[in-house]
């Protein structure tokens, strides 16, 4: 290195010397109060592109223009790191005012470590509280971290220009779906269906339906019915009804793949409604084929508002929750804008979800949902079953090895985790 | 030899400071010591509460807090998991065919690519270009290369040959991903070969030329003996590279399908953080590096030779 | 140079480019596609290219080119200016003692790579907290110190081990001190390690985005890094805006690697030195 190098990285160093000597200003997250007497509430979540950013930000401008002298900072998150950052910032003191969160798998974590605010006494005193059903007010033993504006739901999209072609009716049961899937496959023109079969959660939300119809969930899993499932699964890929690639397709991918217009069913989220004006085909919507006698059931997934337990503006952080998310003007908001559907009850015959035929089946899902496990290994339970079924679909497990793997699986993780579920 | 008698005569100086500095840099222990304060200050605390970790009750609930002390429990748990074992014979295939890749066409390619002609500064040049893209970007651009409609089964179709699932069989996925992970470390590995080849002695090389060696001749006699450490390090670094890193994995098929591609690190990670089972994980990342050291033996063993006076 | 014919040369150089830049190519091709294009036809080659999402991207890129920039710079220039003096003293014996010092430094580095990096996020960001480094530059420049330290070290000692003994003895006897031994034999001769390594510390850190999107959450300071993990989530994958700042934000890369190549290609050889 030459004398001038040298120096550089002399001055480098000691440039850096001097900030770890704490002269560094931190302000990753909280609100604060700046020169003008305004009043900033953080916000994160993990959202990307499209509906989703576009609500935020509609919801975002009419709750500052209803409260001037607030503005709303809106953190974007990747997705992977969102959860370990509030989990990280538990142990520091140091959070966000408000957090989306990725609720159905991280909420036991994240309402125990400190990182959620409890809103019991904001709770307790909402005059709207009755509107929301329990699935959406997500509570420990103590207190209540979580709470759900909207629900993002699965059904089942089809190709309406295929089912013309082959004169096919949308099934509403499983037979009826596999008679349509053998048509299709018989022709050999297009995939009879998309759908995600990945070895995570994601995978294990898409096909858990078919339990569900029959009453069984993750609390109360039977070997029999659980073979039955992976049996029909199995059916399905070994009768190209779904390509093998389904094993490690996630949602955007199944959707990825519907969307191309080569497939004739695909299950897939209502957050993709807004992508289905930009299709070069004619697509329609019905909810989840039925595979027993408790007819179609889901899981609700979406993302819950939170407060940070280190947040300067708890009250101001409520009031943005309650205005500009839970009310009736922002739901429908963001409705509008995303397709998520409204968890308020009083919201449920409203004109504008009534309006859109397609947004139907999603709404009338929203009036049959199953209930989460309220074990605290929710995730590992449903990252065994999404393993399991990953490997059904891919033909690495039979499914009668399949079935007694998972559901000792998830007995043990029930048991492990306190024994309620 | 770095300690000397006649260590001052240079210098003359004789403010405290001075005295100081030059007293460490006299020691070879001065040149190490901002690295350990370094090193120090930031590293060995998460690991020791990476230990601490994996010998308490660290779950969804306990995450921030006081950690119940288990004693060996959490490694029970991890040696009883079926994926455990698994995932151990994944990590073993995927260190294999790294280290075959890396290596062997790692020394081939860059014995060739250090010829220094227009084409071969090129393709080196491309190669580091294409590495430096982060994971998340090549491993994508394989998953879709590697698709049922991809572009390498559109290749397939030309010449006839049928689609092959090359993510999505249980007998390919391992094999798949590992191969893509070799394709992305390798300029790596070339990058340091041709580094250690630039500083071979030309003279040592001319004369055996001159007496008539050939490229396998001078590379068992000459050129390797010479890389030695280059390439002990290399596959130090590229066992750690496979026992530590799952990006190839989690970009291309989220450990499976199934668990068919759920390697060591792939698992704990999974279990640490789409689990929030962090003992079990703390457990398992213990007992990968355990397995690195016990890998890494012969290495050590070999700096004995290294020291030169 | 050891016997390698220029053809084999040319062939081989032909083979290892085409392999490279079909995903290479495969990604501009990407980049330039509009989000119809990509729901349609993903893979597909014929298509109408538009500029449209480079546009969208380059504001935002910009910014995070000039954060990585910084801190890939910094970084890199902590871990070469610790970390060739530390494999200087880990590469040269002074006593018996010492070797089991090295053998035992040794197994540390390796164990210290061996820690998860998501997992040892949230020690080092209690650590970084305690601080006031949470947010800042330097807190991550720190944090993918600890990281690259003892990555860089192991692969620079080989380099310096590769100087010969009797230079050294050479340099002794013209009764040089150990800091001018450091700076006039060891620096010089091992100029291609640094390079070498200074360059790919300078890309492993460019790359890194755990600990920078952990350590910086401000939007307007997010690294490229960051940027691309941002545009994967549970919902959607923007694969032309990723495609197209992963073009973007590696061109800063290529210039900083076609500096350093020069010293690489051209080298120094040790036999001109003696």
């Amino acid at each position: 290195m030459t004398r001038h190098e040298r120096r550089v990285v002399g001055a480098a160093a000691a440039g850096l010397l001097m900030a770890a000597a704490g002269v560094g200003a931190a302000s990753a997250g909280g609100s604060h109060v700046d020169g003008e007497g305004a009043e900033t509430l953080t916000v994160w979540t993990y959202y990307v592109t499209g509906g989703q950013i576009d609500a935020l930000d509609a919801q975002n401008e009419m709750f500052e223009q209803t409260h001037p002298g607030v503005k709303i900072d809106h953190v974007q998150i990747p997705f992977d790191q969102l959860a370990p950052r509030l989990l990280a910032g538990a142990a520091t003191g140091d959070g966000p005012d408000v957090v989306l969160d990725n609720v159905v798998v991280d909420f036991p974590a994240l309402a125990a470590s400190g990182a959620l605010l409890d809103l019991t006494p904001y709770w307790d005193a909402y005059p709207d509280a009755e509107q929301f059903p329990d699935s959406a007010v997500w509570r420990t033993d103590d207190g209540i971290f979580n709470v759900m504006s909207y629900t993002n739901l699965l059904a089942m999209y089809y190709n309406a220009d295929v089912l013309d072609e082959y004169g096919i009716a949308p099934p509403t049961t499983i037979e009826e779906l596999e008679s349509a899937m053998a048509i299709v496959a018989e022709a050999g023109d297009y995939t009879p269906l998309s759908m995600s079969g990945v070895a995570t959660p994601e995978g294990a939300w898409m096909f858990m339906p078919l339990l569900l119809s029959q009453g069984v969930g993750y609390c109360n899993l039977d070997e029999p019915s659980v073979e039955g499932a992976f049996t029909t699964l199995q059916g399905w890929a070994d009768n190209d009804y779904i390509p093998t690639e389904t094993a490690t397709w996630d949602q955007a991918d199944a959707w990825l793949a519907f969307a191309s217009g080569d497939y004739a069913f695909g299950f897939n989220g209502n957050w993709n409604l807004g992508e289905l004006a930009g299709l070069d085909f004619t697509a329609g919507t019905v909810q989840l084929p039925s595979n027993g006698s408790e007819g179609s059931v889901v899981f609700p997934g979406g993302e819950a508002i939170g407060i940070g337990s280190f947040s300067d503006n708890q009250d101001l952080a409520w009031e943005y929750i309650q205005s500009g998310w839970m009310s009736q003007e922002a739901s429908l908001i963001n409705f509008n804008t995303t397709g998520q559907i409204p968890t308020r009850a009083d919201l449920a015959d409203a004109p504008d979800l009534q309006a859109n035929e397609l947004v139907q089946p999603f709404v009338a899902a929203a009036g049959s949902t199953a209930n989460w496990p309220a074990s605290p290994n929710t995730a590992a339970m449903q990252n065994a079953m999404g393993q399991a079924g990953s490997a059904v679909i891919s033909g690495a497990l039979s499914p009668a090895d399949a079935a007694s793997q998972v559901v000792s699986d998830v007995t043990s993780e029930i048991a492990d985790g306190g024994g309620s579920c | 030899m770095l300690t000397t008698a006649t260590a001052s005569s240079g210098s003359g100086s004789r403010s405290p400071v001075r005295l100081a500095v030059t007293r460490f840099t006299q020691q070879p222990w001065g040149y190490l010591l901002p690295a350990v304060i370094i090193l120090g200050a930031l590293a060995v605390f998460p690991l020791i509460q990476l230990a601490r970790m994996s010998l308490s009750e660290v779950g969804p609930r306990t995450i921030v807090g006081p950690w119940e002390f288990i004693g060996w429990s959490n490694f029970r748990k991890a040696f009883g998991d079926r994926i455990f074992w698994q995932s151990v014979r994944a990590t073993g295939t995927f260190t294999l065919v790294l280290l075959v890749v890396d290596l062997v066409v790692g020394y081939l390619g860059a014995a060739v690519l250090s010829s220094g002609t227009w084409s071969t500064n090129l393709a080196l040049r491309i190669m580091v270009f294409v590495w430096a893209l982060p994971p998340i970007v090549s491993g994508s651009v394989w998953r879709f290369l590697l698709a049922g409609n991809g572009a390498i089964n559109s290749l397939l179709g030309l010449v006839g040959m049928e689609s092959v699932d090359w993510l999505s069989s249980p007998d390919r996925a391992l094999l798949s991903v590992s191969l893509v992970a070799a394709w992305a470390s390798l300029p790596f590995s070339i990058l340091v070969i041709h580094g250690g080849l630039l500083s071979l002695p030309t003279d040592v090389i001319e004369a055996a030329r001159i007496d008539g060696a050939g490229f396998w001749g001078l590379s068992r006699h000459i050129v390797l003996p010479i890389l030695r450490p280059t390439l002990a390090v290399l596959t130090v670094l590229i066992i750690l590279y496979a026992f530590r890193s799952f990006d190839f994995v989690y970009v291309m098929t989220e450990g499976g399908p199934g668990t068919v591609t759920t390697t060591l690190p792939y698992f704990a990670y999974n279990t640490a953080f789409k689990t929030y089972q962090f003992g079990v994980a703390s457990a398992l990342a213990m007992v990968s590096m355990l397995v690195v050291i016990v890998l890494a033996v012969p290495y050590m063993l070999g700096l004995r030779k290294e020291h030169a006076g | 140079m050891i016997g390698v014919g220029r053809r084999w040369g040319h062939a081989a150089a032909g083979v290892l480019s085409v392999v490279y830049l079909v995903p290479l190519a495969w990604i501009v091709i990407t980049s330039l596609k509009s989000d119809d294009q990509i729901r349609g036809a993903p893979n597909a080659l014929a298509f109408t290219p538009t500029l449209d999402v480079f546009r969208e991207v380059l504001d935002v890129g910009g910014g995070a080119i000039v954060t990585s920039l910084r801190l890939a710079g910094f970084t890199t220039l902590l871990v070469i200016g610790v970390g060739v003096p530390a494999a200087y003293a880990l590469s040269r014996l002074a006593s018996p003692g010492w070797r089991r010092l090295v053998t035992i430094a040794m197994g540390v580095l390796l164990v210290l790579q061996m820690v998860p990096q998501p997992m040892a996020v949230i020690p080092l960001f209690s650590i970084l907290a305690r601080w006031k480094l949470v947010g800042t530059l330097p807190g991550v420049v720190l944090a993918d110190v600890s990281l690259l330290l003892p990555f860089a070290i192991l692969l620079l000692r080989p380099f310096v081990l590769s100087i010969p003994g009797a230079i050294f003895e050479a340099a002794e006897l013209d009764g040089t001190n150990g800091w001018q031994r450091f700076r006039y034999v060891v620096l010089p001769l091992s100029a291609n390690g640094i390079a070498t390594v200074g360059s790919i510390v300078f890309i492993l850190a460019w790359g890194e985005f755990i600990y920078a999107t952990t350590f910086l959450t401000e939007q307007t300071r997010l690294p490229v890094s960051g940027l691309l993990a941002q545009q994967i989530n549970l919902y959607s994958v923007s694969w032309n805006r990723m495609m197209a700042l992963a073009v973007l934000t590696s061109l800063p890369l290529l210039a900083v690697f076609l500096l350093a190549q020069k010293r690489l290609v051209q080298g120094l050889s040790v036999g001109a030195v003696k």
